[in-house]
């Protein structure tokens, strides 16, 4: 991810109210992480599961805060049964950012093909609703907006980084 | 030693105030019956408890936070063991009930009941204050302990595998909403919105 494009992305964290960040490290995304783990405005949580991410997210919540986990496709994998258990089904908003890969044209390679079988699907199962957001000029509208529902539904909600956002 | 036993010494040493989080099965009923506050939050689902208590700590950092924890809840998510050692709370106190099996689910045996010890690799993730109790003496010293230190505190008190069928009668959407509301009046701050803000 370019910095100027990690910018829009933590900026648009800012923006949202966003002050809690659990993350695992990933390739596309650790940019922006590093600049939202750089800024005392937030409290972050380097996890070592993406599940116990959803988790932490959820407790920040509960307390008044304003979560964000901020992880990669397989992360969500990794992330169902918390997702699925906690924050669907007691109703806790958290937001979900991910990064995105394997969408047909990206110049990624055949390990990600995987991500275009599941991440999508998921959501859908697990009644995530979620906004792609491909372009930079898009991706502040999409964050926000996603974390404006999540907070008035009550719900998990994710956003999905990918395409040129997401590009060196 | 029981649990229940444990939980009816821990009950008197806690204040109203002090939030806690239990793991699913029969302590929450058990917890809420010696406890009935709304600064509980109950049966929070396998291995989500200690996770989902250390976000609470974070963002509450005047508040004390117990976790209420199990033995099969902790060993799905080892990994919540470092990242507790690592970001070290100084308001997080977590009791894991360890009963060396999975009692409310048939009562197979969980990892503990081999060579596993939960204690050890809580101390070796970096949890300065990791300890076995193996009584009821030592459990009270160590959870007086625990509550008067800064610092997080991880007690693994080897218990019988016995449990008391008790019932919260309440589901996880009512526990949220109780505990959430009792958050928002005791921190004077608003949590769930129900109108959006004007966003231009």
């Amino acid at each position: 991810m370019k910095t100027e494009y990690a910018t829009i992305v933590h900026q648009a964290l800012k923006e949202s109210g966003i002050n809690f960040v659990a993350y695992l490290p990933d390739d596309q995304i650790h940019d922006a992480q590093k600049l939202v783990v750089e800024d005392p405005s937030f409290t972050t949580v380097a996890v070592t599961n993406e599940g116990e991410g959803v988790a932490a997210c959820a407790g920040a919540w509960l307390g008044g805060g304003k979560p964000a986990l901020i992880i990669a496709d397989s992360g969500l994998l990794v992330a169902t049964w918390p997702l699925a258990s906690l924050t669907v089904s007691y109703g806790i908003p958290i937001l979900v950012l991910i990064a995105h890969r394997g969408e047909v044209g990206d110049r990624a390679n055949w390990r990600f093909i995987t991500y275009k079988f599941t991440t999508e699907p998921l959501l859908q199962t697990l009644q995530i609703p979620y906004v792609t957001a491909r372009k930079p000029e898009e991706t502040k509208e999409a964050i926000t907006g996603a974390q404006l529902s999540a907070a008035l539904w009550q719900h998990p909600v994710a956003v999905l980084l990918s395409g040129e956002i997401l590009r060196d | 030693m029981t649990r229940y036993d444990c939980l009816k010494i821990l009950a008197p040493l806690l204040k109203d105030e002090d939030l806690v989080v239990t793991a699913l099965g029969w302590v929450a009923g058990e917890w809420h019956s010696l406890r009935p506050k709304e600064s509980n939050l109950y049966q929070i689902n396998m291995g989500m408890c200690t996770p989902l208590s250390l976000g609470l700590s974070l963002v509450l950092p005047r508040r004390r936070v117990v976790a209420l924890e199990s033995d099969g809840s902790v060993l799905l998510y080892l990994g919540s063991l470092a990242t507790l050692a690592n970001k070290k709370p100084k308001n997080l106190f977590v009791v894991v009930f360890d009963n060396q099996c999975y009692l409310a689910t048939g009562g197979l045996p969980t990892a503990t009941a081999g060579v596993t010890d939960l204690a050890a690799m809580a101390k070796a993730a970096g949890i300065v204050h990791a300890f076995e109790t193996k009584t009821l003496a030592e459990f009270e010293e160590q959870a007086r302990a625990a509550l008067g230190r800064e610092g997080p505190t991880y007690i693994v008190a080897k218990v019988e595998a016995a449990g008391k069928r008790m019932s919260t009668d309440m589901d996880g959407k009512e526990s949220k909403y109780r505990f959430v509301r009792y958050i928002e009046k005791s921190e004077g701050i608003k949590i769930i919105g129900t109108h959006a803000m004007r966003r231009d």
